[in-house]
C-alpha cells in the first residue's frame, strides 16, 4: 500500500513539472505515436485519445497508431475500455508512444472491507463480489438489490413483486439461521443502515406490500458495492454479520477542471407479466351432480331466469369452478344484469392491473481539487405500479464532501436526504389467488368488478336481498368473486398515506498524526420518521349501520453510530510490512411510534376525525418504544511478506443489550491470509495473475430486542389490573447464534488479463440456533427462548469473466458467476425431531426441517399403493385413496445453485448489455395452484373434459354408475364425453375400471385441506409442490454513445442513449403458473409459500445518460 | 472531531445502559401480589366463563357426550378425544398454576409482617388453585404437580422438567392445605387496609372473605365425596356437622359464580357462536329430555326449546347418522333454550353452587359420612337448583323470562314417581341423577366427574365398533409434548395415559 502512495506522489510530481514547461512553450504541434498494451505489448486499436478541455480528439488505428494536432503544454488523454486511462502533457517530443496498463492493474486495487478499513485487494484472505456503479444503474433498476440479480456469485436475490416500494431480500451463501433474519448488515460509507424484513406474517399480518430500508437507498448514488460473504470477512461486525455485510460506497468529487455535471433519465413501463395460462373454453359451474343437485341447473350447467318476460340462461355465478357450459358466443345474463355474449376473457385477470411507469431523473454535479472535493445529487423517481389506485414518488438530495483542513487533517461529509409519499400501497392479492372467494371466472369481464365494487353514491356494492341506498344497482345475482369486488374497494377507495423523511448523516475526521499513523472518527445517524393516515370511507349508509375508519400514525426509527480507528501502517524491513488497527463502536437503535383510531366507525360519513369515532369510551392509541445498544472493541494486525504473502489477525469484542446482563459480551475473532504465487514463482507466461486465499472466522447472529429478557404483562379484567408472565419465557441464559466458517480461494487472470476466474469453497456451520421452542407448559411456559441446534452451509463459488474478442470495431466481454450451496439441519436439541415452520391447509401439507436434511422439506400426503408401488383407486369414487397415515417428503425449499451471465457488446459506438440469471434446485409450495387447478381455471385442466382432450365417452346406467361401454347404452341414453379412468387397481387387485368425469377429478383432488374426517378424503398437495427452476432474461440495454467530437458540438462530454428493459422473460422456468419471484416475505418460510403476492410485471423503456 | 466522536461514543455506550435497555419497555419489570391475585382468577377465565373455544371445541364433542348433556350425531371415532380438547385444558390449567407458582415467590418474597397482611390474598388464590387441580387431577389423573412450573425459577429446561405426582397423594395435600386455611378463617383479622385492597383485587368475591371460607369448606367437600371411595371420610362429618366453624355454601345467594356483566367478564356473543356455528351444538341430549318430560320438570321449558312441531325430542345417540342428519335437518329436535343459554350474554361462570353442596350432603348422610337428614338435603338441592335456573333464564334478554314454578308444582315435582324420596330405593340414583341435571352443561367437569364415581344415572352409548375407542372414555391422555420434551417423566405414568384408564377415585 505504501509503495503505491508513492508511485502516486511521484506522478504527481511529474505532471506538475510538465504543467510548468506547457505554460512556456504554449504552441500548436502535431503528435504522433502508437498505443500498446503494457502486458503483451501488442497494439491497441480504437485507443481514443483527446485533448484534455478542448472537446478535439482521435482515436488508433488498426495498428495502434494515431496522430493529432495539438497545443503545447496541453494534456492528451488516452483511454481504453479495460485499460487505466493515462494522461500524458504535451512537451516538445512530437511522438509519444504510450503502453497502457490493462485494468488488471488493479491488482494493486484497494477494496473497502470492514469498519471501512482499506485494504489491497491481493491482501485479502477472504472472497468479496464488487458490483460497480455502471451495473447496477444500467436498466433503471428502483434500487440497488434489485440490480444485482446474477450479478454477484453467492448472492440470491428474491425481491416482492409490487415495484419500487417493495423490499428486497437479498440472501449470502445460503440460509443462516432458522428463525431469525438472513438479511445482510447494510454499510454505507462505514454506516450500517436500517434495512429490516417486510410481510413476514402473510395476509392476515399485514395486507399490504412493504418496503425495507434498503429500497431507499438511492441506485445513482452508489459508486461501488462490496459484498463480504464469509465469516473472515464480515468478523469485524460481529453478531450483525452472520448473513454477510453488503459494503456501499458512495460516489464522490472527482472533476478538477470546472464542475462536472452528469444527468440521467430513464422511463420505464410497466406491464403484468407471466400470467397464469388459463383455459378459455369453460365457464364457471362445478361438477354435473352438483350443478344439478345443488343449484338446480341443467345438466350443462345453465339455469334460466325471466328478465323483462324473456327467458334467458345464465351459469352459476356462484361456483368457484369453472367446469360449467362450454362458452358458445350466445347471450346471458350477466351477474351485473346486462346482457353479454357467452364468450371467455382470456384477458380478464391481466385487467385487473394496469400498466405502470417509472421515470427517475438524476442530476448530480461534482468538483475537487487540493481543497478536497464536492458531489452534489438530485434524484426524482415517479412510480405507479401495476396495481390500480397506487403512487409513490421520491426526492434524493445525495451530499458528499471531503475537505482536507490541512495536510494532516481531513474531514468527510455526507449528507442522504430521502423525502418519499406512498399513496395506497399495492395489496396482497391474496385473496383473489388463494380464496374461493375471489376467484375470477373465465366469464368474468374485469371491467364489470372496475364498474360493480362501489354503487353510484360511493358505497359498497351490495349484494341481492342486502339493504341498500339504491337497491336495483344491487349484484343481480348471487356470484363468487365478491372478495375481487373488495379488493378493488380496498385499493381504489380505501385512502392510505405514507410520508417518509429518511436522512442518513456522517462526519468523519481523520488525523495522520505522524507517517503512518492516523486516527479516525465518526459520527453517523440514519434516522427515519414516518407518518401514516388511514381513511377508510362509510361503506354503507349511516341508517344501515357503522363503517368506516380514520387512523393517524407517526413513527420514528433513528441509528446512531459512532466509531473510532487508531491505524498504524509501518515497514518494518524491506520485505515485512505491518498494519494494525484498534478501534471502538458503537451503535444505538431507538425505535418510537404512536397511533391513534377510530373505534367502531364513523358517525358522521367520511368525516375523517377522532371526533367522528362512534366509540369514544374504548381505547383508541398505541404507543410503543424500543432501543437497543451495542457496542465493540475491536483489532486487526496485518503482515505481509514482499507484497506477496499477507496474514491478518481480527478480534471483536462485543457487547449487547438484546442479551442477558451478565453474558452480553462475546469475542469474536478471524484470521485470513493469500499468497500471490504468480508474484513467488516464475509460472508460464499465459498466467498473469495468480492468488491463493485461505479464511476462518467467527460472527454472531443475536436474538432480537427484548426477546430473551423476562418481565411482567399487565392488563385489565373490568378494569381491575392485574399482572401475570406471559407464556413465552424469554431465557437469561441465551447467546447468540455462532457462525464458524472456513474457506479457501483462488483468483487467477490469464492471457493478458483477458481471462479471469475466481473460485471459492466454504464450509460452515451455525451452532445455537436461537429458536422459540416448544415446550411442556408443566414447566411454567409454553415456548422458551433456546438455543437448539446447529446448521450446516457447504458451498462452492465461481466467477468467470473475460474479453473473449477485443479488436477496434468490436468487443465483447463477458462476466459469469455460478455458487451452489448444501444447507443441512445438523441437529437439534434432544427430544425435538423436527421443526414445524409452517402448517398449510390445517395439516394438508407441512414445511419442516428435521435433522440430516437441508431446511425446509415439504411434507405431504400421497395416495396409496400397493406391494408393486401401484396406485389403488377407490373402487367406488374412482379417484386415488390417500394415505393419511404417514406423509411423505415431496420437495426442499431451499435452493442449491444461483448465478447469472452478463454480456457486454461493443460495435463502434452501439452496445448491448444483457444478463441472465438463474436460480436452481428447489420447490415452493404453490398453494394457489392447487386450488385454480381444483377449480378448473388451468389449461391443463381441460384435459379429459371433452373427446378432443382425452375425455372418455359414458352414460349414466339406472343405478346412477357411470358405464363406458357405451354400446351397452339403452336407446336414447345421453352419452357424455367427459370421463376418465385413473391408471391403478382397486383395493382388491383387479384394474381400476371406474370411471369418473373430470370435474369431479379434480374438484376432489385438488382441493382445500386434506383430511377424511372432514370429508376430504381425495385430496393432495404433492401437485401443489412445484419444482422452482428457472433460468431468466433479466435485463436488457441496447444503446448508442455519441461520438465524442458529435457529444461535444452539443456541450456535452458524453451522451448515451439505450433502450432498457428488465424481467424481460423466461428462457426456462418450472413453474408455469406465476412468478416464480412473486413470493414475499423476508423470512425464507413464506417466500415458499405462493400465497398471492401480487401480479409480476416486466419493465421496458428508455435511459439517457450524459455529462457535460 | 476525532476527539469528539471518541467522547461521544464512550459517553452513549456505557456498560450500564446495556442493562437498562435489556427489559422490554412495554411490560413490567415489577409485579405485585394482590395484582396476581387477579392475574391467578383471570387465568382460568377462559375454562369459568361460558366462551366458544371451551364449549365448541373442548367441552361439547367430548365430555358433553360422555355426560349426555347435549345431543350429537353419531361418527366414527367419536369417543377419541380431539387432542386438540385434551392439550387446551392442560396447558389452561400449568398456565393457572404458573401464575400461582410466580404469585407465592413474590409472596414468600415478602417480609415477614407483610406476608401476614397479605395472607388472604394467598389463602384465596390457593383455594382458587385448588379447584382447578382438582378438576384436572379428575380428568387427567396423576399429574405434575409439586415440581411443576418452576422454570422461571431454575432458569434452564433440563432441571425444570417436572417429576409426575400421584393423584391421590395431591388430593390428600391439598385437604391438608385446606382444612388449615379452614381453621385459619375461624380467627382470620384482615387490616382495613388489605381487606379494602383485597375487595379491589378479587373479582370473584369481591374481597367478601365469609365467601372465601365457604369457598374453602365447600370445595373440601367436593373433595372429600370425589374420594369418598378411597379415602378416609371423616372429614365430612367434621365439616357437615359444624357449620358454625366450617360453614359451607347453603344458598342460591352464596353460590360463587362469575357473574357479572362486565367487557372481560361474561359470556357476550361467545356462547351462542360456540353453540350456534356449525347448528350441531345446541342439539338436546336424548337423556336428559326424556328425563325432564317423563317427570315434568319445571325447568324443561328454560333448558330446551321443542322441535318444529312443539314436541320435546333430543338426539337420541342409538339412531345412526343419517337417520339423524335427517331429523336435524327436519327440525325435528329439540334444541338448547335459546333465551337461557345460546342466546344469553349474561350466562354466568359456575364455581360452586348451593344446589350442589345440598346434593353433596344428601349423599354424605345418605352414606352415613356425616348426620342429618338426607331427604331434606336432597330437596333443598332440587329447589335450589330450580330457583337457580330459573334465575339464570331471568337474565336472558332473547325473551321474557318465562314464570317461575309455583310451590305446588315444585312439590309435585319432587313427589314424581322417578324423583320422590321416598318412592325410591336406589337413593345414590337420585342423587345423582338430579346432580347431572343441576350442573349439567354449565359444569361439565363435574357432572362427568360425578357420573363416572356413581354411574349414575344410567345411559346407554352405541358402540363405535371399528374404532379402536369402542366406548365412551374415563380419563383423558396427557399432551404429545409431555411424552416428548418431558419423556424422563413421563415414562413413569405413560402405561396410566390410556382414555379406558380409571382414575384413583373411579373404583366401580
Amino acid at each position: 500500500m505504501s509503495s503505491k502512495l508513492s508511485l502516486k506522489k511521484c506522478g504527481t510530481l511529474i505532471v506538475l513539472a510538465f504543467f510548468m514547461f506547457a505554460s512556456v512553450y504554449a504552441q500548436q504541434l502535431r503528435v504522433s505515436g502508437r498505443v500498446t498494451d503494457a502486458s503483451t505489448n501488442e497494439s491497441l486499436p480504437g485507443v481514443n485519445v483527446a485533448v484534455k478541455g478542448s472537446g478535439t480528439g482521435t482515436s488508433t488505428d488498426g495498428n495502434g497508431n494515431y496522430s493529432i494536432s495539438v497545443a503545447k503544454g496541453s494534456t492528451l488523454e488516452f483511454s481504453f475500455l479495460g485499460y487505466a486511462k493515462q494522461e500524458v502533457v504535451v512537451g516538445n517530443a512530437t511522438t509519444i508512444n504510450l503502453a497502457l496498463q490493462p485494468e488488471a492493474t488493479e491488482l494493486n486495487e484497494v477494496v473497502v472491507t470492514a469498519l471501512g478499513i482499506r485494504r489491497a485487494q491481493k491482501a485479502l484472505g477472504y472472497a468479496v463480489s464488487r458490483v460497480s456503479s455502471k451495473e447496477i444503474t444500467k436498466v433503471g433498476s428502483p434500487n440497488f438489490g434489485s440490480a444485482l440479480y446474477g450479478k454477484a456469485s453467492g448472492v440470491r436475490i428474491t425481491s416482492a413483486p409490487g415495484g419500487a416500494t417493495s423490499a428486497v431480500n437479498i440472501n449470502i451463501r445460503g440460509m443462516n439461521s432458522i428463525n431469525f433474519s438472513n438479511q445482510p448488515l447494510i454499510i454505507i460509507d462505514g454506516i450500517p443502515i436500517r434495512n429490516g424484513s417486510a410481510n413476514d406474517a402473510g395476509y392476515w399480518g399485514d395486507q399490504r406490500i412493504r418496503g425495507n430500508g434498503l429500497v431507499d437507498i438511492n441506485p445513482q448514488d452508489i459508486e461501488d458495492l462490496t459484498v463480504l460473504k464469509g465469516a473472515s470477512a464480515s468478523a469485524l461486525y460481529g453478531s450483525e454479520a452472520a448473513n454477510g455485510v453488503v459494503v456501499i460506497t458512495t460516489k464522490k468529487g472527482t472533476q478538477k477542471q470546472g464542475l462536472g455535471v452528469d444527468a440521467s433519465y430513464t422511463y420505464l413501463q410497466e406491464t403484468p407479466a407471466f400470467l397464469p395460462p388459463f383455459q378459455n373454453e369453460y365457464g364457471p359451474g362445478y361438477d354435473r351432480a352438483t350443478n344439478v343437485g345443488s343449484f338446480g341447473s341443467d345438466e350443462d350447467g345453465w339455469l334460466m331466469e325471466t328478465v323483462e318476460g324473456q327467458q334467458i340462461r345464465r351459469p352459476i355465478y356462484r361456483a368457484y369452478a369453472q367446469f360449467g357450459p362450454k362458452f358458445d358466443g350466445n347471450p346471458v345474463i350477466g351477474w351485473d344484469g346486462k346482457i353479454h355474449p357467452y364468450v371467455a376473457q382470456p384477458d380478464n385477470w391481466k385487467n385487473l392491473f394496469r400498466t405502470g411507469f417509472n421515470s427517475t431523473a438524476n442530476v448530480a454535479v461534482n468538483k475537487a481539487g487540493e481543497w478536497g472535493n464536492v458531489r452534489f445529487s438530485y434524484t426524482r423517481m415517479d412510480y405507479e405500479g401495476t396495481q390500480r389506485g397506487g403512487k409513490h414518488n421520491r426526492n434524493t438530495f445525495n451530499l458528499t464532501s471531503t475537505l482536507n483542513l490541512n495536510k494532516n487533517f481531513k474531514v468527510d461529509l455526507g449528507m442522504n436526504y430521502i423525502n418519499q409519499y406512498t399513496h395506497n400501497r399495492p395489496y396482497l392479492i391474496s385473496r383473489i389467488t388463494n380464496n374461493f372467494g375471489g376467484f375470477l371466472s373465465r366469464f368474468d369481464d374485469a371491467q364489470w368488478y372496475l364498474d360493480k365494487y362501489q354503487t353510484s353514491k360511493g358505497y359498497y356494492f351490495r349484494m341481492p336481498g342486502q339493504p341498500s341506498a339504491t337497491p336495483d344497482e344491487n349484484i343481480k345475482y348471487n356470484m363468487r368473486a365478491q372478495d375481487l369486488l373488495d379488493f378493488f374497494w380496498r385499493t381504489l377507495k380505501t385512502q392510505n398515506d405514507e410520508y417518509q423523511d429518511r436522512l442518513i448523516s456522517s462526519i468523519t475526521a481523520t488525523w495522520t498524526i505522524a507517517n503512518g499513523l492516523n486516527l479516525r472518527g465518526r459520527i453517523a445517524n440514519d434516522f427515519t420518521s414516518i407518518r401514516t393516515e388511514n381513511r377508510d370511507p362509510n361503506s354503507i349508509p349511516l341508517s344501515l349501520g357503522n363503517s368506516g375508519s380514520f387512523s393517524l400514525g407517526s413513527s420514528m426509527f433513528s441509528t446512531l453510530y459512532g466509531d473510532a480507528i487508531l491505524s498504524y501502517d509501518k515497514k518494518l524491513t524491506e520485505d515485512f510490512g505491518l498494519v494494525l488497527n484498534a478501534g471502538f463502536n458503537g451503535r444505538r437503535e431507538t425505535y418510537k411510534g404512536a397511533s391513534a383510531w377510530t373505534v367502531d366507525g364513523l358517525s358522521t360519513e367520511n368525516w375523517y376525525s377522532l371526533n367522528a369515532s362512534v366509540n369514544r369510551g374504548s381505547a383508541n392509541g398505541s404507543a410503543d418504544y424500543n432501543e437497543l445498544l451495542k457496542y465493540a472493541f475491536f483489532g486487526t494486525a496485518s503482515f505481509s511478506f514482499k507484497d506477496y504473502a499477507f496474514i491478518e489477525f481480527t478480534g471483536r469484542q462485543e457487547s449487547s443489550s438484546t442479551l442477558p446482563p451478565g453474558s452480553n459480551t462475546f469475542f469474536y475473532p478471524s484470521v485470513n491470509g493469500s499468497f500471490i504465487f504468480s508474484d513467488a514463482f516464475t509460472l508460464p507466461s499465459f498466467i498473469d495473475y495468480g492468488k491463493v486465499r485461505v479464511g476462518w472466522g467467527i460472527v454472531g447472529n443475536a436474538p432480537p430486542m427484548y426477546a430473551a429478557n423476562n418481565a411482567y404483562n399487565q392488563g385489565t379484567v373490568n378494569g381491575i389490573v392485574y399482572n401475570q408472565v406471559s407464556g413465552s419465557y424469554g431465557n437469561d441464559k441465551i447467546r447468540p447464534e455462532e457462525k464458524h466458517e472456513f474457506e479457501v480461494g483462488t483468483e487467477m487472470k490469464f492471457f493478458g488479463n483477458r481471462l479471469g476466474l475466481e473460485a471459492n469453497f466454504y464450509s460452515n456451520k451455525i451452532v445455537d440456533q436461537i429458536l422459540w421452542l416448544s415446550v411442556p407448559s408443566t414447566v411454567g411456559a409454553s415456548s422458551m427462548l433456546t438455543n437448539i441446534g446447529e446448521l450446516k452451509n457447504v458451498g462452492i463459488e465461481a466467477s468467470l469473466y473475460g474479453s473473449p474478442v477485443q479488436t477496434q470495431d468490436f468487443k465483447w466481454d463477458i462476466r459469469s458467476n455460478f455458487s451452489k450451496n448444501r444447507n443441512e439441519v445438523v441437529s437439534l436439541m434432544k427430544g425435538v425431531d423436527r421443526l414445524t415452520h409452517a402448517n398449510i391447509d390445517a395439516g394438508a401439507a407441512l414445511i419442516v426441517s428435521e435433522p440430516g436434511q437441508p431446511m425446509g422439506d415439504i411434507l405431504c400426503y400421497l395416495p396409496k399403493v400397493d406391494a408393486n408401488g401401484t396406485m389403488i383407486v377407490d373402487p367406488v369414487d374412482g379417484l386415488y385413496q390417500i394415505d393419511f397415515t404417514e406423509m411423505k417428503k415431496v420437495g426442499n425449499v431451499t435452493p442449491d445453485i444461483v448465478g447469472g451471465i452478463g454480456n457486454y457488446l461493443e460495435y463502434k459506438n452501439f452496445f448491448i448489455d444483457f444478463t441472465i440469471d438463474f436460480n436452481l434446485g428447489s420447490e415452493v409450495m404453490s398453494i394457489a395452484r392447487q386450488y385454480m387447478k381444483g377449480a378448473g381455471m388451468f389449461e391443463e385442466t381441460l384435459k379429459y373434459r371433452d373427446e378432443a382432450n382425452g375425455g372418455i365417452a359414458y352414460y349414466i346406467n339406472g343405478d346412477g354408475k357411470k358405464v363406458a361401454d357405451i354400446a351397452t347404452a339403452p336407446t336414447g341414453a345421453k352419452i357424455f364425453h367427459d370421463g376418465l379412468i385413473l391408471e391403478g387397481n382397486k383395493p382388491d387387485g383387479t384394474k381400476n375400471d371406474v370411471v369418473v368425469d373430470a370435474a369431479s377429478f379434480y374438484l376432489n383432488t385438488y382441493t382445500w385441506g386434506a383430511n377424511p374426517a372432514w370429508g376430504i378424503p381425495y385430496s393432495r398437495y404433492d401437485d401443489a409442490v412445484v419444482k422452482n427452476d428457472y433460468v431468466k432474461f433479466r435485463e436488457l440495454s441496447i444503446g448508442y454513445s455519441l461520438p465524442l467530437n458529435i457529444a461535444k458540438k452539443i456541450g456535452c462530454n458524453n451522451l448515451r442513449i439505450a433502450l432498457i428493459g428488465s424481467n424481460l422473460f423466461y428462457i426456462y422456468r418450472t413453474m408455469k403458473e406465476f412468478d416464480p419471484e412473486t413470493n414475499i416475505g423476508s423470512s425464507w418460510v413464506n417466500s415458499a409459500i405462493v400465497q398471492g403476492s401480487t401480479a409480476a410485471t416486466r419493465s421496458m423503456g428508455i435511459s439517457l445518460r450524459a455529462s457535460f | 472531531m476525532a476527539f469528539a466522536s471518541f467522547a461521544l461514543i464512550f459517553n452513549s455506550c456505557k456498560k450500564s445502559d446495556l442493562e437498562t435497555l435489556y427489559p422490554n419497555p412495554a411490560q413490567s419489570s415489577t409485579a405485585t401480589v394482590e395484582n396476581f391475585l387477579t392475574g391467578v382468577i383471570a387465568s382460568a377465565n377462559p375454562v369459568v366463563l361460558p366462551l366458544y373455544w371451551r364449549f365448541f371445541v373442548v367441552e361439547q364433542p367430548t365430555l358433553g357426550h360422555y355426560t349426555q348433556t347435549m345431543g350429537w350425531v353419531n361418527s366414527k371415532d367419536q369417543f377419541i378425544p380431539p387432542a386438540a380438547a385434551m392439550d387446551w385444558r392442560w396447558n389452561t390449567y400449568y398456565n393457572t398454576l404458573t401464575q400461582f407458582r410466580v404469585m407465592e415467590n413474590l409472596y414468600n418474597k415478602l417480609e415477614t409482617a407483610n406476608q401476614a397482611e397479605y395472607r388472604i390474598f394467598m389463602m384465596a388464590a390457593t383455594i382458587f388453585f385448588y379447584d382447578q387441580t382438582q378438576q384436572t387431577v379428575d380428568l387427567f389423573g396423576d399429574i405434575p404437580w409439586s415440581e411443576a412450573g418452576k422454570v422461571r425459577e431454575i432458569g434452564n429446561l433440563d432441571e425444570s422438567l417436572p417429576k409426575y405426582d400421584d393423584a391421590k397423594t395431591i388430593y390428600t395435600t391439598i385437604l391438608a392445605d385446606l382444612k388449615v386455611m379452614a381453621d385459619e378463617f375461624t380467627t382470620i383479622s384482615v387490616p382495613t387496609f388489605y381487606a379494602g385492597l383485597f375487595a379491589k383485587k378479587d373479582f370473584l368475591n369481591h374481597g367478601d372473605i365469609v365467601m372465601w371460607q365457604k369457598y374453602c369448606n365447600s370445595l373440601r367437600l367436593r373433595l372429600l365425596m370425589r374420594g369418598s371411595d378411597v379415602m378416609p371420610t371423616a372429614e365430612i362429618g367434621e365439616i357437615l356437622n359444624n357449620p358454625t366453624k366450617y360453614p359451607v355454601i347453603e344458598s342460591n345467594a352464596d353460590a360463587i359464580m362469575l357473574d357479572e356483566p362486565g367487557p372481560d367478564l361474561w359470556a357476550g356473543q361467545e356462547i351462542r357462536s360456540a353453540m350456534e356455528t356449525w347448528g350441531v351444538y345446541d342439539v338436546a341430549p336424548y337423556a336428559m329430555v326424556k328425563n325432564m318430560m317423563d317427570n315434568a320438570d319445571p325447568r324443561l321449558d328454560i333448558t330446551f326449546d321443542p322441535n318444529k312441531n312443539g314436541e320435546w325430542i333430543g338426539m337420541n345417540p342409538l339412531e345412526n347418522a343419517s337417520v339423524q342428519n335427517q331429523k336435524l335437518s327436519d327440525g325435528l329436535v329439540a334444541r338448547y333454550d335459546t333465551s337461557s343459554f345460546t342466546r344469553n350474554t349474561f350466562f354466568p361462570g359456575f364455581i360452586i353452587t348451593a344446589a350442589e353442596v345440598s346434593f353433596m350432603k344428601a349423599e354424605a348422610i345418605q352414606k352415613g359420612f356425616a348426620t342429618g337428614d338426607a331427604k331434606a338435603a336432597y330437596e333443598t338441592g332440587i329447589d335450589q337448583s330450580i330457583d337457580m335456573w330459573f334465575g339464570i333464564n331471568e337474565t336472558g334478554t332473547y325473551r321474557a323470562p318465562l314464570d317461575r314454578p309455583t310451590a305446588t308444582q315444585i312439590s309435585a315435582y319432587k313427589a314424581s314417581a322417578a324423583v320422590s324420596w321416598a318412592n325410591n330405593t336406589d337413593k345414590v340414583a337420585l342423587i345423582a341423577t338430579q346432580k347431572w341435571l343441576n350442573t349439567g352443561l354449565a359444569q361439565m367437569p363435574q357432572t362427568w366427574a360425578e357420573y363416572r364415581r356413581l354411574d349414575k344415572p344410567s345411559f346407554v352409548f352405541p358402540e363405535d365398533p371399528t374404532s379402536q375407542q369402542k366406548v365412551p372414555p374415563v380419563r383423558w391422555l396427557y399432551p404429545v409434548t409431555e411424552k416428548d420434551l418431558n419423556g424422563i417423566n413421563y415414562d413413569a405414568v405413560k402405561a396410566q395415559s390410556d382414555l379406558n384408564n380409571k382414575v384413583f377415585w373411579d373404583i366401580k
